[in-house]
């Protein structure tokens, strides 16, 4: 809420998004269940190396995701940190 | 055979796949049996999950923890923050009945169950107490002796007891003959959670001043055993350079020293892919 709308709703309740640093992280774990994207390039660089293209983790395996969004909806933190489940992103 | 259940975490297995590679590829020589955790996810992060929602952060590594004890084999775990995460989530669960039954209420809507049956260990624990200083040396087929290094074990691992694992880490890293360059600030943190309120102090401030140090006491790379460190100490030396200052410190795991102590060829597991080059280390020890 900016200095002007807090003098005209004062008793509005102040909505606080996440400090920016904690977003992008945050974005990930809810929509692949890891921080960071398994980018293309990694996924080659892993093959030339001698590893398999995604590890067995929520980055191939969906259902992990779906349970993280899960537990998510559960605790309340989807509310908390004002989550836009279709947009995948903060609303603040 | 020792089996372990290995935990990639998120920075591993996609941005330091190299630490991954060189570790399944030596860990048959160690006599290490890795078992994937299938559907893992992010421990998830301390630094950030855990401030946002203690709740949430401990019923998703409580999930992480019942997938490995699925497994039935303790967790072995490339990164100090998973290491951290898993290993404070399943002391307080086990401390905490109340708590692990609240957890256990949100688990069983996901068919599973936390029970704290095994333990979670860092890569240099296992190394030290499970494998053996005695194992990693029969193993060595190149001399390391030219090699000036600068350890860097990362905060996390002062939280062991009586800092026991940041000692493993020189201790493994002296046992296969290489020369460890002692700077002083070893145990500062490299900056990467400062990154979360400030890139330039994290990086103009804390990371320079350890890269300085290390440059200054003459060590040739910088070993460690977390992947935000690695990305820390990478990021400051590309983000120098802008500013005209070269480093030339490349950044290695300890899984990556190993490999190339074991005879790995470098491309074998990616050294040769490193954001800050790791030509001068191979030259100087005589690698191809």
């Amino acid at each position: 809420m900016s200095e002007k709308e807090i003098r005209l709703y004062p008793l509005r309740k102040k909505i606080r998004g996440l400090p920016p640093a904690f977003r992008s992280p945050t974005r990930g774990i809810i929509s692949y269940g890891h921080v960071p994207r398994l980018s293309g390039f990694l996924q080659r660089t892993r093959v030339k190396i001698g590893l398999s293209k995604t590890p067995p983790t929520a980055y191939e395996v969906k259902q992990a995701v779906e349970e993280i969004q899960k537990i998510v909806k559960e605790t309340g933190l989807d509310v908390k940190i004002t989550w836009d489940w279709k947009r995948k992103r903060m609303r603040y | 055979m020792m089996s372990y259940s290995l935990f990639l975490g998120c920075y591993i297995p996609a941005m330091q796949p190299f630490a991954e590679a060189a570790l399944r590829k030596i860990a048959p020589k160690l006599n290490i049996n890795l078992i994937d955790i299938v559907g893992a996810t992010c421990c998830p992060v301390p630094e950030i999950s855990r401030l946002i929602d203690y709740e949430t952060w401990l019923i998703i590594a409580a999930r992480n923890l019942a997938l490995a004890e699925a497994n039935k084999k303790d967790i072995l775990t490339l990164c100090n923050g998973c290491w951290e995460t898993l290993m404070e989530a399943r002391e307080e669960l086990l401390k905490e009945p109340k708590l692990r039954s609240k957890v256990n209420e949100y688990l069983r809507t996901l068919n599973k169950r936390f029970v704290g049956s095994i333990e979670v260990k860092h890569f240099v624990q296992i190394l030290v107490e499970d494998v053996g200083l005695d194992k990693i040396k029969e193993n060595i087929k190149i001399d390391l002796g030219n090699l000036r290094v600068a350890v860097h074990p990362g905060c996390k691992l002062y939280k062991s007891e009586n800092e026991r694992f940041a000692q493993y880490l020189k201790d493994i890293v002296k046992a296969i003959g290489v020369q460890v360059v002692e700077y002083d600030i070893e145990r500062v943190c490299c900056g990467y959670p400062l990154m979360l309120a400030s890139v330039d102090k994290a990086i103009n401030e804390r990371s320079k001043w350890k890269l300085d140090a290390m440059k200054n006491n003459g060590a040739d790379c910088i070993i460690v055993v977390c992947p935000a460190c690695y990305d820390q100490f990478e990021k400051a030396q590309l983000a120098l350079k802008d500013e005209g200052l070269e480093y030339n410190l490349p950044v290695l795991h300890l899984s990556e020293l190993l490999a190339l102590a074991f005879g790995l060829k470098p491309e074998d597991f990616g050294l040769n892919q490193h954001g800050v080059s790791c030509e001068g280390v191979l030259e100087k020890l005589k690698v191809k």
